[in-house]
């Protein structure tokens, strides 16, 4: 893939426009307040945007990958908690539990997503199990016809204004990646309460939550995979769901960097030391090139990941992993060396260099930090994967 | 400094300043951040133990210590807290400049005070069009009667919110360039002078910067630090002397920020499990740490002989250069990867590593930027 189609090319002007018009403006209240952008997700949600991945037949438009790249780039070119959020809604528990889920759950939840209504959280980290994601200890327990979970959840992106949370749980005695499946968990319900809620350095509109649950009642209905005791294959199905997460991530580092490098190239051309316009000098040149070269670099693995799945139809893992491997250490790079353009004017919250730089950092922990993607990605060179628990 | 290196009065003093920010500064430190406001309390705390003015002579009250010396107590600050580190670190370049340069009156007038902690003085330099561009300072002093009128706007002065007096950097004379540039102390207070506190920064939030404005300030003759001749450049250059330290400081400062980064990753590696085995088991981990190991003793080794030069009276102006960039571009790395060790702990918790992430951000930029430094020893390597 080297050229978009002209239609796409519209649509990203489309996605521009708007983000300029409407969002541009409070992007930085919402890291300063620390607030959800409820109003940026209305106004996502009213023009369609939101349920561009979610089938047609529960009100959404079927988009391709590669649709929702593009506008997750132009989300976060302008305002990286508005990316955040709509990253949530597109490639977060809706994708799963349209891949996943029953007809029945289908009708349950993606047509109040795609319209922005209901917000579902993802929760699989915990304080013991983190980057080692198979030592999860959160237990579903069976109670009749349906389950009783147990377990502390953390860093549940936007858990404490969410509706519901797709929940990691272990089923039965099994350890590792066996016997892990997932339940849709309504954090309305008694048994289910929101924790401690993070105060983070960057994406601060949409901040982390822990989710407790107490014998907290599912029933059947709630069940979107079964975990068996026996066998690592519902795991895997639900991971290779989150596979187009991986690229939305790659994608939101891409115009976050974006964002960042057109602020340096402007600032460069209008600001004069010396008696001329500092991108007269030689080294600052260079350092634009380099950023530029990068960017382009990990645009076009976003989009090779995004538009050559894999024979299951989701992104190539390959492809995927080093997609958001190279994007996110490229985002901190250009963030940063665009802060150090400005100066020190770069430094304060007059310029939104400082917000962007502290917005990167979190990429190359969430979702995956880079070392562990670094693991997978010398699993697939090699082959086969190696046991994480053995010394040395 | 290397620990074998150290005298013994050296290791007391550094024991001594270790447990002050331990015992004290430690639990505080979130607070300054969080809340935008200046440790006050650790100020005092300093001045009531004779932290304040260490670098003074005694002659004038001060603590008469060496550079080297001063710089063992900040690093110890600095690796709990930034914002209190730095006000120690500031002692060291208003009064140094005043008793490098200024009068006898002046420093009779003045340094006591400092010392006492009595008083406090920011300087104030950086203009909106004079940047790394520092000679391009247009504020201007100009001769009325016996005093002088002082007439110009500042930016980025650290402290200007609450110092007592103002070191500005002014043209005395229509001249371009250094010439005709020359320092001033000017009370804050002085009728026409304006301060504007700065919107806040993403880190050293303790500490504001401020713009400032003087509208037709009357400034005594006796306040004059270093005059602004229009023959000659001396009273931009003298001033300049004082700066090899304060660089070779931000390097420090860095130094120790990144050491209590990397201290705090060393202790969570040995804790932290993972995969059934500790993260200090973990080999590329281990290479990680090594790493930043190998980049904070080379900061340490730059500083601390960049300071002791300066206090045998060698400056080196290139290797304290040198010493600045290497050290606070280290720092960005060393707690940029120190926090990655904490995983999600360390972007979402309320540990100190995003905190200290923030807080060195800051030393590539002030104090002259990374680029101008390079520049400096770009000159230096090819230079006839």
């Amino acid at each position: 893939m080297f050229k978009l189609d002209p239609e796409l090319e519209d649509f990203r002007h489309e996605a521009r426009k708007l983000a300029e018009r409407e969002f541009a403006p409070r992007a930085a209240h919402w890291d300063e307040a620390e607030e959800f952008p409820a109003a940026n997700r209305d106004k996502l949600a009213e023009l369609g945007y939101l349920g561009m991945f979610i089938p047609e037949e529960y009100g959404g438009s079927g988009a391709p990958v590669i649709q929702g790249t593009v506008f997750l780039e132009e989300m976060a070119r302008v305002c990286f908690n508005t990316a955040l959020v709509s990253q949530l809604y597109l490639n977060g528990p809706s994708r799963a539990i349209s891949v996943l889920g029953n007809d029945e759950q289908k009708k349950r939840f993606l047509p109040d997503m795609a319209a922005g209504k209901k917000f579902i959280a993802i929760a699989i980290s915990e304080p013991e199990a983190g980057s080692a994601v198979t030592d999860l200890r959160t237990t579903a327990t069976r109670d009749g016809d349906g389950w009783v979970l147990n377990g502390n959840k953390c860093w549940s992106t936007g858990a404490h204004v969410a509706d519901y949370a797709l929940v990691f749980c272990r089923f039965g005695k099994a350890s590792g990646a066996k016997g892990i499946g997932a339940f849709v968990v309504d954090l309305k319900q008694p048994g289910a309460r929101i924790g401690h809620i993070s105060l983070k350095m960057g994406g601060r509109g949409l901040t982390e939550a822990e989710i407790i649950l107490e014998n907290y009642k599912a029933g059947p209905e709630d069940v979107l995979v079964e975990g068996d005791p026996e066998s690592s294959r519902s795991f895997a199905l639900l991971m290779s769901s989150f596979g187009p997460e991986r690229v939305g991530n790659a994608a939101m580092c891409v115009g976050l960097a974006q964002g960042a490098f057109e602020a340096a190239k402007e600032y460069s051309e209008i600001r004069h030391q010396f008696g001329r316009p500092i991108n007269e000098f030689q080294g600052l040149q260079w350092k634009i090139a380099d950023m530029a070269t990068q960017i382009h670099a990990a645009r076009l693995m976003v989009y090779r990941a995004a538009t050559n799945p894999a024979p299951n139809g989701f992104p190539d893992p390959m492809d995927a992993t080093m997609a958001k491997l190279y994007a996110n250490e490229m985002a901190q790079r250009v963030t940063n060396e665009a802060l150090q353009i400005h100066g020190h004017n770069g430094y304060t919250r007059e310029y939104p260099l400082e917000r962007m730089v502290r917005d990167a950092r979190g990429f190359a922990l969430g979702g995956g930090t880079v070392e562990i993607l670094r693991n997978t990605i010398a699993a697939m060179v090699y082959g086969h994967s190696f046991n994480q628990r053995r010394g040395g | 400094m290397h620990p074998s290196l150290l005298t013994t009065d050296q290791i007391a003093l550094k024991d001594a300043a270790r447990k002050l920010a331990l015992g004290e500064f430690r639990d505080r430190a979130a607070r300054w951040d969080r809340e935008g406001i200046y440790p006050d309390e650790n100020h005092h705390r300093l001045g009531e133990l004779g932290y304040l003015g260490m670098t003074i002579p005694e002659e004038f009250g001060g603590g008469g210590v060496s550079l080297v010396d001063c710089y063992l107590v900040v690093e110890e600050l600095a690796k709990v807290d930034f914002n209190t580190a730095l006000i120690v670190h500031d002692q060291n370049v208003s009064p140094r400049i005043i008793a490098t340069c200024g009068s006898d009156a002046l420093k009779r007038a003045f340094l006591p005070r400092f010392a006492a902690g009595q008083i406090e003085c920011a300087i104030s330099w950086t203009e909106p069009e004079a940047g790394s561009d520092a000679t391009a300072v247009t504020t201007s002093l100009r001769p009325d009667g016996n005093d002088f009128v002082l007439n110009g706007g500042k930016i980025f002065t650290t402290f200007g919110d609450r110092a007592d007096y103002l070191l500005v950097y002014a043209r005395f004379c229509d001249s371009k360039g250094a010439r005709g540039i020359g320092t001033v102390l000017v009370e804050r207070e002085s009728p026409g002078v304006t301060v504007h506190i700065l919107e806040q920064k993403m880190g050293a939030r303790g500490c504001n910067e401020c713009e400032i404005h003087f509208d037709d300030v009357r400034v005594p003759a006796e306040n004059i630090v270093t005059e602004g001749l229009a023959g000659n450049s001396s009273g931009f250059v003298r001033p300049l002397g004082v700066y090899n330290g304060t660089r070779v400081g931000m390097g420090v400062l860095a130094l120790g920020v990144a050491e209590g980064a990397f201290d705090l990753a060393c202790d969570y590696m040995k804790t932290r499990r993972q995969f059934g085995k500790a993260l200090s088991d973990m080999q590329g981990l281990q290479w990680m740490m090594s790493d930043m190991k190998v980049q904070i003793e080379a900061a340490r080794s730059l500083c601390y002989t960049a300071l002791s030069l300066i206090d045998r009276g060698q400056p080196d102006p290139t290797l304290s250069s040198i010493a600045k960039v290497q050290a606070t571009e280290m720092a960005q790395r060393v707690t940029h990867d120190a926090m990655q060790m904490f995983g999600g702990y360390g972007y979402f918790g309320s540990l100190p590593l995003e905190r200290m992430v923030r807080d060195v951000r800051m030393l590539t930029i002030t104090g002259g930027t990374t680029q101008i430094h390079k520049n400096g020893i770009a000159r230096a390597l090819f230079a006839d």
